[in-house]
């Protein structure tokens, strides 16, 4: 079991830090992604990694190879790294066309063979028929692509991608998010990609890292890091819409009522008030007052126009009024407060079917699984 | 007009081109490159000839080079001959005060690159050397050959080093600009206006055809 192992602290001479641990196996496909907003040092790490910034200190091991070890001032050459590297903006070859540039990295291996894995990498890319262009004279996509295929002919044992869907326009990216993990599959390479984007970290990686200021704010799976962010920061930035402190008002807390009866399938819950709404949730684990209540817009269910006849059968099922109403690509954005401010987001189907006005009564019901519990 | 000195003259800029073509695309490319801290200090010697008045670079290379000076009796121990009042003396001279004109073109164009083709070559596994072949130079050479020509034309129009360290003898360092001071002090101003007249055609031409080739300039 091979792995990556970075340890390193990489300082500009204007200041800005980037400081970073990470740990990635190598043996076989798999893609982290680093998240985090423009200047959080993403591009930076991948840099120290790929050795073109020659002045971090610490380690960087692969394998049994030491690619950084700043205390023997060591620093393996990129051109020994073994790397493939696609650049934000490319970087293709202006004055050498496509397959030129395809051949780059493999320019040393016979010609035979090297022809055929131009061929090979062509036809999977779908650019065949562009072979002879220039990188100029295509589209983003496109460059896209010879930029891709251009750092995995060698096959390299590490793919580092700089932003790979930033430099594309709106359609282009949506079709290019579909295949690229598809087209990064098919050489088994590892990959670290960096990206602002956490539709593109979704979409491509299986482990992701939250990077902001310099530094990792929580690593994990795609689905741990997005369900159970461990921070308020960390929160915002999985694009949990609600993050509210709250109070803990019980723990251990019995389904206390009759009518509870879903409780038993929930479990043993505790109750956090937020602002002056009590919202019950899955049992606390350790004994906290203080903590960060974040619940996911798509989590949260409008139930319909309030009507004081409901029965509330779900513990949290709470009256709000609807304050704002934003519309998207394929869903609403509902703005309300129930006591506190909540967002909810909706297919447009339902909205339509629940025909929703600004300033309308509802009630809401907010499951108790949904609600995720951060320390304070 | 002094054929001699015409061919003396298209000699030693020849000469002096090709040996800063080839001495001076390794350093520009290291002063592109280089991210050592007092790259600027060699960047300030490689300019220096721009602001030393001929005369002193003149004065102290007659000195280094005169027999009695180490360089000069090295040189002489080497090949026999010495180097102040000869060709090979002035084609020194010249190298050494043309450097600002090839290298720092070389320079621009090298810097100018976009750096992260460099990187991007490095990653793919060239080393400097073939970054150098297979990327740079191919990207640079438009600055490349605007150096090469600005070199061609000053050194045709040197005087004032060659006249300190090659004197004034016909065949073997009289070039053309020495030809006509020379005119100029035996009042033959036909002679050195005719001369004249020719370098203000080459010279404008010259000029003219490096802005052609900066307006064409990069192909990309």
């Amino acid at each position: 079991m091979n792995n990556l192992i970075a340890k390193f602290r990489f300082e500009y001479p204007q200041g800005a830090v980037t400081q970073v641990e990470l740990e990635h196996p190598v043996d076989g496909f798999s893609v982290t992604a680093f998240l985090g907003p423009s200047g959080c040092g993403k591009t930076t790490l991948l840099r120290v990694l790929a050795g073109l910034e020659r002045n971090a200190r610490g380690t960087i091991r692969f394998g049994d190879q030491t690619w950084l070890d700043s205390q023997q001032r060591k620093s393996l050459s990129p051109v020994h790294r073994k790397i493939g590297f696609m650049f934000q903006e490319y970087a293709l070859f202006p004055h050498l066309t496509v397959a030129q540039n395809i051949e780059y990295g493999i320019r040393r291996v016979p010609a035979e063979e090297r022809r055929r894995r131009v061929t090979e990498l062509l036809n999977r890319f779908g650019m065949s028929k562009f072979s002879g262009r220039y990188p100029l004279q295509l589209s983003g996509g496109q460059q896209q692509r010879i930029a891709l295929a251009r750092s995995v002919a060698c096959r390299p044992q590490l793919l580092l991608l700089d932003e790979p869907l930033s430099a594309l326009d709106a359609v282009q990216r949506e079709a290019t998010r579909m295949e690229l993990r598809g087209l990064l599959e098919e050489d088994q390479i590892p990959v670290i990609l960096v990206t602002h984007d956490r539709h593109e970290a979704l979409s491509l990686a299986d482990h992701v890292a939250l990077m902001n200021d310099g530094e990792i704010l929580q690593t994990g799976s795609i689905s741990e890091v997005f369900n159970r962010p461990k921070t308020p920061v960390v929160a915002g930035m999985v694009g949990v819409e609600t993050t509210l402190p709250g109070r803990v008002e019980s723990t251990h807390f019995p389904a206390q009522s009759p009518t509870h009866h879903q409780s038993n399938r929930i479990g043993e819950t505790s109750v956090v008030s937020v602002g002056n709404v009590s919202l019950t949730v899955a049992k606390l684990q350790s004994s906290v007052n203080n903590v960060y209540v974040c619940i996911r817009g798509a989590d949260v269910e409008i139930v319909g126009p309030a009507s004081p006849a409901a029965v509330a059968m779900d513990p949290n099922r709470i009256p709000a009024t609807i304050t704002r109403i934003q519309l998207f690509e394929s869903t609403l954005r509902i703005e309300m407060n129930c006591g506190f401010p909540l967002v909810a987001i909706l297919t447009r189907q339902l909205a339509r079917s629940l025909a929703l006005q600004v300033g309308q009564q509802i009630e809401v019901n907010i499951p108790v699984n949904a609600i995720h519990l951060i320390n304070r | 007009m002094d054929f001699v000195a015409v061919w003396l003259t298209l000699k030693l800029a020849t000469l002096t081109t090709v040996i800063l073509l080839i001495t001076g695309l390794p350093l520009a490319w290291w002063l592109a490159t280089t991210r050592w801290r007092l790259g600027f200090v060699v960047n300030s010697v490689v300019s220096l000839p721009l602001v030393l008045p001929p005369t002193v670079l003149g004065f102290y290379l007659l000195m280094v080079l005169s027999p009695h000076a180490p360089l000069g009796q090295t040189y002489e121990w080497l090949t026999g001959s010495r180097l102040p009042f000869t060709f090979e003396g002035i084609l020194l001279a010249s190298v050494i005060f043309n450097l600002p004109f090839a290298v720092r073109p070389f320079t621009a164009a090298f810097a100018s690159i976009d750096r992260r083709l460099i990187e991007a070559s490095s990653c793919l596994g060239a080393g400097c050397v073939e970054t150098f072949f297979r990327v740079a130079l191919p990207l640079a050479w438009p600055g490349v050959l605007t150096g090469l020509i600005l070199t061609f034309a000053h050194c045709v129009g040197e005087f004032g080093v060659v006249l300190m360290v090659g004197g004034n003898i016909p065949g073997v360092t009289r070039t053309l600009s020495v030809a006509i001071y020379d005119d100029v002090q035996a009042l033959n101003y036909d002679t050195a206006g005719q001369t004249a007249f020719w370098l203000v055609i080459f010279a404008f031409s010259v000029l003219c055809l490096t802005h052609l080739l900066g307006r064409r300039g990069a192909p990309f």
